[in-house]
C-alpha cells in the first residue's frame, strides 16, 4: 500500500504544528478546512476542523480532558475507540482524503487519546506512521500556561507525563519517529530526510525547490527564543524528577533509531508505572476533598428539590446534567468571544 | 523596513559573521558572485564576459591551490576590469554536495549554505547573480545580462538562466548535451528576504513567495566540464539516487563517462573548431540554432 497516513501525536505546544507544517511544505496533504490561526500560533495550527470536532465529541462523551493527567483516562478513551460507529465515520473521512493525495498528515493534540481507533480506521486505506515532537516539558508547560486556559503547574506537568509516556507505549512497535523540536528548528533538511527514511515517506524524494523554500520559510528565528526552566514554575520536586527522567529517556529513544534497546523500553515502562503510582497516591491524599465535593453535589441536589417542589425531583444524574449544560454554555460563549471553536485546551 | 538578520556561525568566528548590505543603486545594478575552488583553467573564459556584462564581480575563493585568485586578477587586469573585481578568501573546508552537506549544520562555517550567504554578503549592488566558476556567458548571454542592468530598475524579479553542459575534449572538440537543460534561478534582488537556506543535497535560494520571474534566452551560458579532469570532486557521493533534484547530476555522470570512453550518448552534439579559434570561443559566438539545434 503506497498511501501513508502520518499521525502527528503529542501534547499541544510541543512543536506539532511546526512538524506538520514541514510535512505539508514537503508535499503531504493536511486536510481542509482547518482551525484558524491566532496569536498563539500565527502560522496556523494545521488542525482539520472535522478531526477536532470528532475528537472533541469523543472526549466529551468519556469525560477526558485533552491534557488529562489521569492514567485511568486511557481506558475510558480506549473504550469509545472500540465502537464501530466512530470507526466507520473516520474511515469514510480518510477515504475521502486519500482520494486527493497519497500522503496525508493529521495533527490534533486530542489525537493521542485515540490511536488504536485511527489505526483500525486507516488499515484498509493507508499505512499508519507516527511522528512525535520532543520539546522539553518545562517549555511545553510554560507555553501551555501562556496560551491555554491556566491549570495548576503541577497538573500541567502531570498531564505532559501522562500523555507522553502512554503515547510512547501506544506507538511502540509501530513505524514511528521521535523528533527533537530544537533539531528540527536548527537543521530541517537533515531531520526531514531522517524522518522520511524512517517512516518510508516519498516526500523528500519528490521535493523540488518550492518545497524546500516553503520548509525554510517555516523556521522563524523567534521560535528558538522560548527557553523556559523549572525555576519559573512551582512544580513539586517529584514531578520535576519524573519529567526530567522521561525527557532523558525519550531523547535517548529518539536517538536510538528504529530498534531501541530493550532496556530503554523497560525503563520507560518502569517510569510509567511510577507515574501511575504517584497519581494514585495523590488521589488517595485528596480523598477528603472528593468526599466534600460529592457531599456538596448531594446537598445542592436536595436544596434544588426543596426550592422547586413543582418541578420533577432532581436526581444526582439530572443535577450533573444541568451543571454540564451550564458549563457548556459558558464555554461556548467564551469560545465565541475568543474566536474559532476548538482552541480551548 | 525589514532587514536581513546577520548570521553568526556555530564556531564563533566573528570575523566570518555574515553582515548583509542591502542593495544600493549607487553601486550599480548587478554583481556576479563566483565561488571557486581550483578553477584556474576556466577563469579566462568565465571572467571576461561577466566583467563586461555586470557592474562588479566578487570571486570567493575557497582554498584553491592552482592559483585561481591570481589568475582571476590577471584576467581582469588584462581586460581593464581590475577595479570591478574583488577577490575574497574563505579559508574553511566546505562540505561537498550530497550526504556530507546534509550532515553539516547550516550555521557552521563548513556548510555550503553558510559559505553562500557569506559570499553574497559582499554584494553592494541592487541585484546579485550566482555564478559558478565553470559557467561561460555566450555573446548573446552577455548582451542579455547587459540589458538587464536597465531592465530591472524598480523591478523585483528572480532571474532564471538556462544552462547547458559542455564537455571539452580538446581545444578543437567539445560536446554539448542538449537533452538536459538546467533553468535554475541565478539572480535576485540584494534585499531583505533574499538569502540561502539549506536544501537536501546543496544550498537553496530563498525569496518571498510572490515574486515574478525573468527568463533569459536559451543559449545564454554553458557549463564547462573538462573531460581530462575530475568534474565530480565537489560531490561526496556518486550515487545520485533517483530523486528529481539529482536527475541532472546522474545524467552528467553518465554522459561524462560515456564520452571518456569515446561513446556519444543520445542528445549530445559534437562541436568542432579546427582553426585557431578555441572550441569554447566558437560556442560563445554561436547562436542557439548552431549550438543546441533550436
Amino acid at each position: 500500500m503506497d498511501n501513508r497516513l502520518i499521525l502527528v501525536v503529542g501534547p499541544g505546544r510541543s512543536g506539532t504544528s511546526l512538524g506538520t507544517g514541514m510535512l505539508e511544505a514537503l508535499g503531504a496533504r493536511v486536510p481542509e478546512p482547518r482551525v484558524a490561526a491566532d496569536d498563539s500560533n500565527p502560522r496556523g495550527f494545521y488542525e482539520p476542523r472535522w478531526v477536532v470536532e470528532f475528537h472533541t465529541s469523543l472526549l466529551r462523551a468519556v469525560g477526558v480532558h485533552v491534557g488529562d493527567a489521569q492514567p485511568s483516562a486511557w481506558s475510558r478513551a480506549a473504550e469509545i475507540g472500540r465502537d464501530d460507529e466512530p470507526r466507520r465515520r473516520l474511515e469514510k473521512w480518510l477515504r475521502r482524503e486519500f482520494r486527493r493525495a497519497d500522503h496525508v498528515a493529521v495533527k490534533d493534540p486530542r489525537l493521542l487519546w485515540f490511536l488504536p481507533l485511527w489505526e483500525r480506521a486507516a488499515s484498509p486505506v493507508a499505512g499508519t506512521r507516527y511522528l512525535t515532537m520532543l520539546r522539553h516539558p518545562a517549555e511545553v508547560v510554560t507555553s501551555q500556561q501562556r496560551h491555554y486556559v491556566r491549570w495548576d503547574d503541577n497538573n500541567r506537568v502531570a498531564g505532559w507525563l501522562n500523555t507522553m509516556l502512554f503515547t510512547e507505549r501506544a506507538t511502540r512497535g509501530s513505524t514511528r519517529a521521535l523528533v527533537p523540536y530544537d533539531d528540527l528548528l536548527e537543521d530541517p533538511p537533515a531531520v526531514l530526510q531522517a524522518v522520511c527514511a524512517r517512516l518510508d515517506l516519498a516526500l523528500v524524494e519528490r521535493a523540488r525547490l518550492p518545497n524546500m523554500q516553503a520548509v525554510d520559510r517555516l523556521v522563524d528565528p523567534a521560535l528558538r527564543r522560548s527557553r523556559a526552566t523549572w525555576e519559573s514554575m512551582e512544580v513539586d520536586r517529584r514531578l520535576v524528577e519524573m519529567a526530567e527522567e522521561a525527557w532523558d529517556l525519550l531523547t535517548k529513544l529518539a536517538a536510538a533509531g528504529a530498534e531501541p534497546p530493550a532496556a530503554l523500553s523497560a525503563d520507560l515502562d518502569h517510569l510509567r508505572r511510577s507515574y501511575v503510582d504517584l497519581y494514585g497516591f495523590a488521589e488517595s491524599l485528596t480523598q477528603s476533598t472528593r468526599w466534600t465535593a460529592q457531599r456538596s453535589t448531594n446537598l445542592a441536589t436536595r436544596l434544588a428539590n426543596r426550592w422547586a417542589p413543582d418541578q420533577p425531583p432532581l436526581t444526582l444524574r439530572s443535577a450533573l446534567g444541568k451543571g454540564l449544560r451550564w458549563m457548556r454554555r459558558r464555554i461556548s460563549s467564551a469560545d465565541r468571544a475568543r474566536g474559532p471553536a476548538g482552541q480551548q485546551r | 523596513v525589514i532587514r536581513r538578520r546577520d548570521l553568526s556561525n556555530l564556531e564563533g568566528l566573528h570575523q566570518f559573521d555574515v553582515r548583509w548590505h542591502d542593495g544600493d543603486p549607487a553601486h550599480g545594478m548587478l554583481t556576479a558572485v563566483v565561488r571557486v575552488k581550483n578553477e584556474a583553467t576556466s577563469m579566462p573564459w568565465v571572467l571576461p564576459g561577466l566583467l563586461r556584462a555586470t557592474d562588479s564581480v566578487v570571486v570567493a575563493d575557497n582554498g584553491s591551490d592552482d592559483g585561481t585568485p591570481d589568475i582571476a586578477q590577471e584576467v581582469a587586469e588584462a581586460m581593464g576590469g581590475r577595479d570591478r573585481l574583488r577577490v575574497v578568501r574563505y579559508p574553511f573546508e566546505v562540505s561537498r554536495c550530497g550526504p556530507e552537506h546534509l550532515a553539516t549544520p547550516p550555521t557552521s562555517v563548513h556548510s555550503l549554505t553558510y559559505f553562500y550567504n557569506w559570499s553574497f554578503s559582499h554584494v553592494r549592488t541592487s541585484y546579485c547573480l550566482k555564478w559558478d566558476g565553470d559557467m561561460v556567458l555566450t555573446e548573446d548571454g552577455e548582451r542579455s545580462l547587459d540589458h538587464l542592468r536597465w531592465q530591472l530598475e524598480g523591478v523585483q524579479a528572480i532571474i532564471h538562466i538556462p544552462r547547458y553542459p559542455v564537455y571539452v575534449e580538446s581545444p578543437d572538440v567539445a560536446y554539448v548535451d542538449t537533452q538536459v537543460v538546467n533553468r535554475e534561478p541565478w539572480g535576485w534582488p540584494n534585499e531583505a528576504e533574499y538569502r540561502h537556506g539549506k536544501g537536501f543535497e546543496w544550498e537553496v535560494p530563498i525569496w518571498p513567495e510572490t515574486v515574478r520571474s525573468v527568463r533569459l534566452p536559451e543559449w545564454t551560458c554553458f557549463e564547462l566540464k573538462w573531460l581530462d579532469a575530475d568534474e565530480f570532486q565537489h560531490w561526496s557521493t556518486t550515487d545520485f539516487g533517483t530523486n528529481l533534484r539529482t536527475r541532472r547530476k546522474a545524467r552528467e555522470w553518465e554522459v561524462f563517462h560515456a564520452l571518456q570512453q569515446s561513446q556519444l550518448p543520445a542528445g549530445v552534439r559534437r562541436v568542432e573548431s579546427p582553426g585557431a579559434l578555441h572550441v569554447i570561443d566558437r560556442l560563445r559566438e554561436a547562436d542557439a540554432d548552431t549550438a543546441i539545434g533550436r
